[in-house]
């Protein structure tokens, strides 16, 4: 994802505000992790590296494309087991763009998810109860 | 990332910094684990050097091996909306047909192929029936084929174009209860 590059994206009277692709990929990443249905994200090879070195990596699963005025993202998730894909999408694409162009203003022309898997939770075989032996 | 790419590259890394200590400690003129006597040693240090050439070329091949391999890419069901793409691994879905398969009565084992086309999908479905006394076969391939039809579009949101099931094996085996 983001590489660390800044962009410039306003300039105001006493000067100009940048904001770094990592930070549009962090809000992308939150903002999806929020809708319900969403298991997590799906990073690939350089997010798993980054994972050995620091602790969390906010922008797991997130690559952006930030230029002057718009943005563009591709948002890799595992969905959970039960929810219904065409809607948790609309709704990541939905939440990620309200929140990408709430924080910074730039207009996101494209919110792209990729689902990548989906997570099983762990069923309990159900518990059987004794009979009761006396009564 | 996959768990031997993690090992092969902590293990990687953790060669390197036996390197780059062993060469901090020649700097400082020290040598503690006797690393120069092993290179510059006669032929009674060739079984290290041996072992070192293993370990060394080893790491080597699987690093490049890796580098080299790349990931496939995976089979995606694109779904276009007003706002871009929405991409599904064909895995997710053999996984969701797989689940919905899975919970019918009479199937012990089951394994999912899909095939994106341009109208839906198609669905080649192989099972391990355990037998029914109020079902036959057909009733239960037929019970699959329209469960798996339903799921499919209410889950992933493509029609099911066909779906192909073959019972490879019946057997009396209960399936497990437990993992």
């Amino acid at each position: 994802m983001a590489q660390g590059l800044v962009q410039p994206q306003w300039s105001e009277k006493n000067g100009t505000v940048r904001i770094a692709n990592e930070v549009v990929g962090i809000i992308a990443g939150l903002a999806a992790t929020e809708v319900r249905g969403v298991a997590g994200m799906s990073g690939g090879v350089v997010d798993g590296i980054s994972e050995l070195l620091k602790k969390k990596n906010l922008s797991k699963g997130v690559r952006v494309e930030v230029g002057e005025k718009e943005a563009a993202v591709d948002l890799y998730v595992v969905i959970e087991y039960g929810a219904r894909i065409p809607d948790v999408a609309i709704e990541i694409q939905e939440n990620v763009k309200r929140a990408i162009e709430g924080m910074t203003g730039l207009k996101v022309v494209e919110v792209n998810v990729h689902i990548q898997g989906v997570q099983f939770q762990q069923e309990e075989p159900p518990l059987e109860e004794e009979e009761s032996r006396v009564t | 990332m996959r768990t031997s790419y993690r090992l092969v590259l902590i293990i990687g890394s953790l060669v390197m910094l036996v390197l780059a200590m062993f060469f901090l400690g020649l700097l400082m003129g020290r040598d503690p684990a006797g690393l120069t006597e092993v290179i510059t040693g006669g032929e009674e240090m060739n079984i290290y050097k041996l072992i070192g050439f293993a370990i060394f070329f080893l790491l080597f091949l699987i690093l490049f091996m890796t580098g080299l391999s790349g990931e496939k890419s995976p089979r995606i069901i694109i779904h276009e909306t007003e706002m871009g793409q929405v991409r599904i691994a064909v895995t997710a879905v053999e996984s969701l047909a797989l689940r919905a398969i899975d919970k019918i009565r009479g199937v012990k084992e089951a394994t999912v192929a899909v095939e994106a086309e341009n109208e839906g999908l198609r669905f080649e479905v192989e099972i391990v029936s355990n037998p029914d006394p109020e079902r036959n076969l057909p009733q239960l391939t037929s019970e699959i084929r329209s469960k798996l039809a339903d799921y499919i579009h209410e889950t992933v949101g493509i029609p099911v174009i066909d779906s192909t099931v073959t019972v490879t094996k019946v057997t009396t085996e209960s399936r497990a209860r437990v993992e």
